[in-house]
């Protein structure tokens, strides 16, 4: 009797257990996993998304009023009017969207891309990883990498800082916010010190994740023309001279670096930088020269007819004054004014004012008119880009005679074109990624902002500032120190401390004083 | 006591009220006039800025100036004769030719027209500091490469009537780097200022200048000197090893050739092999005789030309030396003792060079000097005792014999280049202006139109 009920209680616990297994076994794969799975697309890539009722910026250069855009994932799937677009089917699953806008008035773009960012790099490169170009006789002083060395003192790290930038990203999310808000997506950054700087990288400030963000790894090595002082190459002459010799030297170690020392006339020294310079010089892979004045700029023309190379060019406000191919590559940091050692300034305010308002903005005008592929650039302002000048000086532009095509093709197609991203960035069109900015007006009215922004699908909400008004800022009369005006210290709300009160209401020596 | 104090008071207000001439100026020629020259109104001023802009309307090269006292230096002082300019070059200097609507006039009245100054030494036109730091030996860097056509004071000088200027490198480094030699064509590109014409010339420079304080080598003229032959020594071995390299690349076979590496390409070397090659000349920045003379043994040693000694203080005390071997001498006129170097001269020492027939050319080293340099050659004839022509050489064909150029320019005679300055008063005065310059038979500066000389009013 006793093992009879005794048998008949193992068999519901056994079939409890199995539920319960079963259950949590379904849990823990299916469907927790599909709702973690929603979470997940709808933080970073919102699923699919329609914009509606916008005026969309085709490659063309021409607007398309009243449409509508569909994005999936990080990827545009359909632009079309919003007469074409079908009502909403429940059965249909291309119909089902998880977000939808509805931004009447507004204009959207393609995301505009910075091609000269000096931002998002770590300012001290790694330990081990500077290599110097000895002054002495043309010689690098380079370590084996067995004894990894202290970075040298800036004066001798004047000429050769072969840094790879990939390796030395800092992406900062309020400065990528503040390119956001600006209607850029994608960076290109520059290294900054030295003359043959390092390589640069191009990003998109999707992620503060350097493996998420990188697009293409290495795609210039940046040459400034800027000489050194007090340090061997001093002189622009010495620039050249010193990019001269250092071609030599690639040359030469990539001939002797499998022989013998008894067959290499002038001997080998281990320099696995100058392996890295070779394919530069060979045309394999680009050079951008970096020209801050017109003296910069004719010796960058002298040296690459010599060496016979294609570089990209990042040049300055006064690159008219000498002849640039039409089909080149050149970034053009906008700036309107004369730097401060430009013959137009320094001789007379009304000289100076005339460069200003009429020379400048024509002459860069036509200059942008003639050339095909002109990436346009925000001027700097101490070591920061200054975006708000580049859209004021884009307005100027725009009226000696730019149109508003040749502007948005200056910041979207020609830098994707210049950094090798136009397969998926650079315009609006099926295919390419979800990159767009939104903006309540045309860029041509001084008061268009950005509303909302898409960079990769995952999307990005500004709100305009608000309006101070300056009576807020006034003072009243309260404010105003009263002739009994209590020292500090004493709380003016009521609350006080009786023992400081003591001290500072009856000092020893100010009662004397007060008396009289 | 009244009348003494009267008395006084008297003088002091008759120096205001009565002419200038009472305070001992004196008259050589005749005052200059206010007058201002009548040039056509097809041209104007080259402004300072926008000069691009404006530096388009000087004239297509051809010009007659009529009616001016011209110092030629082969038909001597011609008064009152005419000078027609036909495509950038004299074409012809005689009395009353005749003009036509075609060709710009100017009518000169009697001022003096001088062949354009030369200064064949200078630092201007170059951009930032031109010494290259950092190297004993910069024979690779060219000057060329740092011209700045922006630089105001290519502009201050046309106002002093130089024409022609030779941009030299530093004197920081024992072997400095080459030369530029350009026309002062202001508001054109580099392009068309450069002359290609002149000869190549590498700077050294000996003495004190050059004494690495950092390295502590060279501190001595010793070191100097033997830096100098020691690089020469390099050079020499660097040609070797081509040879070498060349002779066994012509002897060997395919399969030997694939293995063979030519050495390093060494652009130092190179300048320096170019001296010896004659392709280039040198010019010695010295002060003391002692450096020359071992200058001097160290050209002949290697077979390097000297071209000119600059800034040699000393050089009355190598005269004959300096004589033999045929070598210019480009000094100050009177600028000396700013350093225990240049100490020892006086400029009656320049009358003993002149004597042995030394060829002296002045040279400024400053843009402010340049902008007066006529009275240099004012102060040289004093000191010396030359005629006006002699003293007009040492600024102008001199100047351009030690540049390579006294073919093309330097002074005025039919077919050469014209460049030339007009002066309201004898050249060799301190009282007289430069009041126009033409360059290539085009006017860049203008007094009548530019008074200000450039600067904003």
């Amino acid at each position: 009797m006793i093992r009879k009920e005794l048998t008949v209680g193992k068999r519901r616990t056994r079939l409890n257990i199995g539920v319960l297994f079963i259950t949590l076994v379904a849990i823990f794969t299916v469907i927790i996993p599909v709702h973690l799975n929603r979470l997940h697309a709808s933080s970073t890539s919102p699923g699919r998304v329609i914009l509606k009722n916008v005026s969309v910026f085709l490659p063309s250069g021409t607007w398309l009023e009243n449409s509508f855009i569909i994005m999936d994932g990080a990827k545009i799937e359909k632009i079309g009017k919003m007469g074409d677009l079908k009502p909403s089917d429940p059965k249909n699953l291309e119909q089902i969207f998880d977000f939808e806008y509805d931004l009447k008035g507004n204009y959207v773009y393609p995301a505009f891309i910075d091609p000269w960012c000096r931002d998002f790099q770590a300012e001290e490169p790694k330990q081990g990883q500077v290599f110097t170009f000895g002054g002495r006789r043309g010689r690098i002083q380079t370590t084996t990498p067995d004894e990894p060395s202290e970075p040298k003192s800036l004066k001798e790290r004047n000429f050769f800082i072969l840094k790879k930038n990939a390796d030395h990203l800092k992406l900062d999310e309020n400065k990528a916010k503040e390119l956001i808000a600006n209607g850029f997506s994608f960076a290109h950054i520059i290294p900054t010190e030295g003359i043959v700087g390092g390589t640069s990288t191009v990003i998109s400030l999707v992620s503060t994740k350097p493996e998420e963000a990188i697009l293409v790894p290495e795609r210039f090595l940046t040459v400034f023309f800027h000489p050194g002082f007090m340090n061997y190459p001093s002189t622009e002459a010495g620039v050249i001279a010193s990019l001269q010799q250092l071609k030599e030297d690639s040359f030469y170690y990539r001939k002797t670096k499998d022989l013998t020392v008894l067959n290499a006339p002038d001997g080998i020294r281990y320099s696995p930088e100058l392996d890295v310079i070779y394919p530069y010089f060979t045309k394999e892979k680009r050079f951008l020269f970096y020209m801050e004045n017109i003296i910069q700029q004719r010796i960058m023309d002298i040296f690459s007819k010599q060496e016979n190379l294609d570089p990209a060019l990042a040049g300055h406000p006064e690159v008219w004054r000498r002849s640039v191919k039409a089909d080149s590559d050149l970034i053009l940091p906008l700036e309107l004014k004369p730097g401060p050692r430009s013959i137009y300034s320094n001789h007379g305010e009304k000289n100076q004012k005339e460069a200003e308002e009429t020379l400048f903005p024509e002459k860069i005008a036509e200059f942008i008119k003639s050339h095909k592929y002109i990436s346009l650039a925000a001027p700097s302002k101490g070591n920061q880009n200054d975006y708000k000048t580049l859209f004021d000086n884009i307005r100027t532009i725009m009226k000696k005679g730019v149109t508003e095509a040749d502007i948005i093709r200056c910041l979207t197609v020609n830098p994707a074109k210049l950094l090798d991203i136009s397969k998926y960035a650079g315009s609006i069109e099926p295919g390419k990624l979800a990159s767009i900015t939104v903006f309540d007006q045309k860029i041509e009215n001084p008061e268009a902002r950005v509303k909302l922004a898409f960079v990769e699908g995952k999307p990005f909400e500004f709100k305009a500032p608000e309006k101070r008004d300056m009576k807020d800022f006034k003072r009243d009369k309260k404010d105003k120190p009263d002739k009994d005006h209590k020292l500090p210290g004493i709380d003016n709300t009521g609350k006080k401390d009786d023992k400081k009160e003591e001290k500072i209401e009856n000092p020893e020596g100010v009662q004397n004083e007060s008396q009289n | 006591m009244f009348a003494i104090l009267a008395l006084i008071l008297f003088t002091f207000f008759w120096g205001f009220i009565g002419s200038t001439s009472a305070f001992g100026a004196v008259n050589e020629t005749e005052k200059p006039t206010q007058k201002a020259i009548n040039t056509d109104s097809k041209h104007s001023p080259v402004s300072k800025s926008n000069p691009a802009e404006t530096a388009l309307k000087q004239g297509d090269g051809n010009l007659l100036l009529k009616n001016a006292d011209i110092y030629t230096f082969d038909r001597g002082l011609l008064k009152g004769y005419d000078l027609l300019v036909k495509n950038g070059k004299i074409f012809e200097i005689a009395k009353n030719i005749p003009a036509n609507d075609r060709i710009m006039t100017i009518n000169l009245d009697g001022k003096s027209l001088i062949p354009g100054i030369i200064d064949s030494h200078t630092h201007i036109g170059l951009s930032g500091g031109s010494n290259e730091m950092g190297e004993k030996d910069a024979a690779e860097i060219i000057m060329e490469l740092m011209m700045n056509p922006d630089d105001d004071r290519i502009y201050y000088c046309l106002t002093g009537g130089v024409t022609m200027v030779c941009a030299l490198h530093g004197s920081a480094d024992p072997i400095g780097g080459q030369n530029l030699v350009f026309k002062l064509k202001w508001g054109k590109s580099p392009e068309e200022m450069i002359d290609r014409r002149a000869v190549r010339t590498l700077k050294f420079a000996l003495g004190e200048n050059v004494r690495d304080r950092d390295n502590g080598y060279p501190a001595t003229r010793m070191g100097v000197s033997s830096v100098i032959d020691n690089d020469y020594a390099e050079a020499l071995k660097y040609r070797k090893s081509w040879k070498s390299f060349q002779e066994k690349w012509s002897k060997g076979n395919p399969k030997d050739r694939e293995k063979m590496v030519a050495p390093k390409k060494n652009f130092k070397w190179e300048a320096l092999l170019d001296t010896i090659d004659g392709k280039m000349v040198a010019r010695c920045h010295t002060y003391r005789a002692s450096e020359a003379l071992d200058f001097i043994r160290l050209s002949k040693k290697y077979g390097f030309k000297i071209g000119a000694f600059e800034h040699f203080h000393q050089a009355y005390r190598v005269a004959d030396e300096l004589k033999a071997e045929n070598i210019p001498v480009s000094m100050f006129c009177d600028v000396f003792n700013y350093k225990v170097e240049a100490s020892e001269f006086s400029p009656l020492a320049l009358k003993l060079l002149y004597e042995k027939g030394v060829m002296i050319s002045l040279n400024s080293d400053s843009f402010e000097i340049m902008r007066r340099f006529n009275m240099e050659a004012g102060k040289l004839r004093r000191y010396t005792g030359m005629s006006d022509m002699e003293a007009l050489k040492t600024i102008t064909l001199n100047s351009a014999k030690v540049l390579g150029m006294d073919r093309f320019t330097g002074s005025i005679e039919v077919g050469k280049e014209a460049d030339l300055a007009v002066f309201d008063g004898h050249p060799l005065s301190s009282m007289s202006k430069c009041i126009l310059t033409i360059i290539d038979g085009q006017i860049y500066f203008d007094r009548s139109k530019d008074p200000n000389m450039g600067e904003p009013k």
